[in-house]
């Protein structure tokens, strides 16, 4: 007896409960012998999906020497507040001047970031350019890429790191936050990608272990030139496992790579 | 050992369902992996992120309209352009409006990273090889299941007098500063979808981002 196992877009989708995947299998297979087994995979199981998040961490010594990669990894962790920006961002809002309303999305301290429309035509938060900013400056640990001790695993509705670092400095637990930079866009041989990376050192005199990083927006809300209102909204969060003794430091990168 | 690799983070997903004049199913082509996102998609979330909250961006990436116009996208402030303010980026087309939102075409070329707009495009009407475009509908972001997913679809009416077949279609968003507005392609695919005279389609994408 030989058996062909196909697996399909609607395999490797949700709509097959992923738990049940293994089982499914065994149930195939069972009594047929390996070699009676042909494995064929559809178009869709080849390709990889037309976007995907990575990440790679490197290590330097205090001499700049790389001592340790990550490679890049494949991240699995936009939570639901990067949808609800996007998708508040797109809805073509129309509202008059100073109308606000709220749409499930939560800062890190948890409080459901208020939108509001100004009068130049923008919605916010953010400010009346009305992006999001993860692009922090020197020294400010609390936005752009952050890192965190916190080891529970991702979930879609998270709104913070569990036990980030958010303070820049040479103390116990305490990090040096570099620029979140972001690369220029462009065409990279059969992908397109969008490159963030941000320095990060250790000098607070023992080895921290980063076991948690992710992206915080900065968003402003309300009119120029006060924006009374500022948050911090996580969009993506990792478990990670990656040490740095005093001294050194890790540029931790992120890619979102599309593939037509 | 059989190893089934987790989907993306991100999928981009899309399906469609042909319905006869009385509003009966008649044809599904169901939910399934999209390959299109254009060069001009990351670069908005490049232009819309790459800044310190309300000051102006570090630098102002390049994109290209419908019309094959270059444009740079991102914040600012003080004397920048106002063309680089970021008002909106709106994919909410109104009924007719066939400049953004989701769009239609016959073009059979495969998809590009640089495509920057359908390849022919089907424009909104009832003569021939015409079709007409229905609102935008949005559904709001939220947790389904395992997923967070975002939805947004558009129904077309063929009322040309003959069958038209759709070979590609896509989305388009329309980035807006100060009087300044433009019509910029963000996703294309290709697909094989006749309707009939009198029939309609519905073409829904989703967003879906999994942990």
């Amino acid at each position: 007896m030989q058996l062909e196992l196909q697996f399909d877009d609607k395999f490797v989708n949700a709509e097959f409960p992923q738990a049940t995947r293994g089982e499914y299998i065994k149930g195939l297979i069972k009594g047929i012998s390996p070699r009676n087994i042909i494995l064929s995979f559809n178009d869709f199981v080849h390709r990889k999906s037309c976007f995907q998040l990575l990440y790679n961490i490197d290590l330097y010594d205090a001499s700049g020497k790389k001592i340790r990669s990550t490679g890049f990894k494949e991240s699995h962790s936009f939570v639901r507040n990067f949808l609800k920006m996007l998708g508040e961002k797109t809805m073509g809002i129309t509202y008059g001047y100073s109308q606000s309303w709220k749409n499930g999305m939560y800062d890190t301290s948890n409080v459901e970031v208020e939108w509001i429309t100004t009068n130049q035509g923008a919605i916010v938060p953010n400010d009346t350019a009305s992006g999001w900013g993860i692009a922090s400056e020197a020294g400010q640990g609390s936005y752009g890429i952050v890192v965190g001790l916190g080891t529970n695993a991702v979930t879609n509705t998270d709104y913070k790191l569990q036990t980030p670092i958010l303070n820049h400095g040479s103390g116990g637990t305490q990090l040096l936050f570099g620029q979140t930079k972001g690369t220029a866009t462009e065409i990279m041989g059969a992908n397109v990608d969008y490159i963030i990376h941000r320095i990060i050192t250790n000098n607070s005199g023992s080895t921290i272990t980063l076991k948690e990083m992710g992206i915080y927006m900065l968003c402003y809300a309300g009119s120029a030139p006060s924006y009374p209102t500022t948050y911090y909204v996580c969009i993506l969060r990792d478990n990670v496992d990656f040490a740095i003794a005093s001294g050194e430091a890790c540029i931790i990168t992120y890619k979102w790579r599309t593939t037509v | 050992m059989i190893k089934i690799s987790q989907p993306s983070t991100l999928q981009l997903l899309h399906e469609i369902r042909v319905y006869d004049l009385n509003h009966k199913l008649i044809r599904v082509y169901p939910k399934r992996p999209s390959h299109s996102f254009v060069l001009n998609f990351l670069r908005m979330m490049e232009g819309a992120s790459n800044h310190q909250g309300y000051q102006a961006n570090l630098y102002y990436p390049q994109l290209r309209d419908t019309s094959g116009a270059y444009f740079n996208w991102g914040t600012a402030i003080g004397n920048f352009p106002y063309s680089c303010w970021i008002y909106s980026m709106s994919i909410r087309a109104a009924v007719t409006n066939d400049d953004y939102g989701i769009l239609i075409g016959t073009g059979t070329d495969a998809p590009t990273s640089s495509d920057y707009k359908l390849q022919t495009k089907i424009i909104d009407g009832s003569g021939a090889s015409q079709m007409l475009y229905g609102n935008m509908c949005l559904g709001n972001a939220g947790v389904i299941g395992s997923n967070v997913e975002f939805t947004f679809l558009r129904p077309f009416t063929n009322v040309s007098g003959g069958t038209i077949t759709l070979k590609e279609f896509g989305l388009a968003t329309i980035l807006t500063g100060s009087g300044f507005g433009a019509y910029t392609l963000l996703i294309r695919d290709v697909c094989d979808v006749p309707v009939l005279d009198d029939n309609y389609c519905v073409i829904a994408y989703s967003i879906r981002t999994t942990v």
